[in-house]
């Protein structure tokens, strides 16, 4: 019986060799594109209703706090209101003085909006699966966020009609950032075991507060400047490190998206 | 190949989280505790390699760690089978789907572990990941008793048991 479980053993490990050779050359991909091609409509219509179903369930938790939150969000529509209003005169002012200095125009961006069809099948990554792909003018490394100003990850694989998405808070994910504050202080923002993220990397005498925004600092070559990334929650300080790191906040939580944008540079 | 097929698919519709709880359950290693009873060991080995791989297609991680994970799983239960839960009770059944769950994700660990060391990863393995394999051996402990069951009601495949005398 033994010897019959060794053989059969080290035919299917060869056949994982052979399947893991194939997939890193490309040669499975056709055949992982058809497979997600066909599971597509009941995958997205179960992680959508997973979606409705988290909604609901957060709305009924939620419930007590939403008065209490509604007047606060009030009080914040005013100020932002107040914000809105000095932007956008300085925008006016700012394209007229382009205009006058005959600047030529930067922003050539593309977007593509995609579905998220799926989670992934393992313990450890924050995966998911969007409907766009090679196709679509994807290719790794782009920046893929929420609406078209909030980062939420970056597209690790890409499939002839679908690409993965590797999340913010991914132990894998690391993208350059910059605070917006005095100091425009310089990072990494990493993922943190799938659980949140953090900055890293700040020299010590680099002045964050509570609250300081974090948006990307363009020194990728993909990923566009100033697309917002996080807010700072706190700050951890170790004297004897060289580094500090900050703990950030999601602007949006990354578990309830459902669509997302592809920003081509 | 249609409890392949089911349990695929069954197991990657619930890792979206329909039900937070659902996506702990392991579908696709309760179909192979089954087939590692009920058939023979050239089966339940192509079972983990083809379900291993569709899993890894869905996976953040190097591609091939959840068959090989699988795979050597369902060895290790093949020789637990062979040896200690030969008789096909009702206590096999669950025994050999808790213990042969828990050497899955010591492999499953292991190798990731490994590949990180060698720097093919970025994931490692934390509290979250031992947390939730808690979950997961629970429940899917739970849905191998109700397989069980609807096993001994329509088929004899696991008489004679403790239950059935």
């Amino acid at each position: 019986m033994l010897d019959r479980l060794l053989k059969s053993l080290i035919y299917s490990l060869a056949a994982i060799l052979i399947a893991v050779f194939f997939h890193y050359l490309g040669w499975l991909s056709p055949v992982e594109n058809l497979f997600i091609l066909l599971l597509k409509p009941l995958q997205s219509g179960a992680y959508e209703l997973s979606q409705k179903t988290k909604n609901f369930s957060d709305y009924w938790l939620r419930k007590r706090n939403i008065i209490a939150e509604n007047q606060k969000l009030i009080e914040e529509i005013k100020q932002l209101s107040l914000e809105q209003s000095k932007i956008k005169s300085l925008e006016e002012e700012n394209s007229l003085l382009k205009k006058e200095l005959n600047f030529i125009d930067e922003d050539k961006k593309q977007f593509v909006a995609a579905r998220i069809i799926t989670g992934v099948s393992d313990p450890l990554s924050q995966t998911v699966i969007i409907d766009r792909g090679a196709k679509d003018g994807i290719v790794k490394g782009l920046a893929v966020s929420a609406d078209r100003g909030v980062l939420v990850g970056k597209i690790s694989e890409v499939f002839d009609d679908y690409s993965k998405v590797t999340l913010l808070s991914d132990n894998k994910s690391r993208v350059a950032a910059t605070v917006q504050n005095l100091d425009h202080t310089v990072g990494l923002v990493e993922g943190q075991y799938g659980l949140s993220f953090a900055m890293t990397n700040i020299p010590q005498n680099q002045d964050i507060r509570q609250g300081d925004l974090v948006v990307t600092s363009g020194l990728e070559g993909q990923i566009p400047k100033d697309l917002l990334i996080a807010k700072v929650e706190s700050v951890k300080t170790v004297e004897s490190e060289i580094f500090k790191t900050a703990i950030l906040q999601p602007i949006i939580p990354l578990s309830n998206l459902s669509y997302v944008v592809v920003i081509i540079p | 190949m249609i409890i392949l097929i089911g349990a695929v698919i069954i197991n990657l519709l619930l890792s979206g989280g329909v039900i937070k709880y659902l996506a702990f359950i392991n579908f696709i290693f309760a179909a192979l505790v089954v087939m590692v009873n009920l058939r023979s060991i050239g089966e339940s080995f192509i079972f983990a390699v083809v379900s291993g791989i569709i899993l890894d297609i869905y996976s953040g991680l190097p591609f091939g760690l959840t068959a090989a994970s699988l795979l050597l799983a369902a060895a290790a239960m093949e020789i637990l089978i062979a040896n200690i839960f030969s008789n096909r009770s009702f206590y096999s059944l669950v025994g050999l789907g808790a213990i042969g769950l828990v050497i899955y994700r010591l492999i499953f660990a292991l190798l990731t572990q490994g590949l990180f060391f060698f720097g093919f990863t970025d994931a490692t393995i934390g509290w979250n990941f031992w947390l939730q394999t808690a979950q997961e051996l629970i429940l899917t402990s739970v849905l191998l008793i109700v397989v069980f069951f609807i096993i001994d009601r329509w088929s004899n495949s696991f008489r004679p048991n403790y239950l059935s005398r």
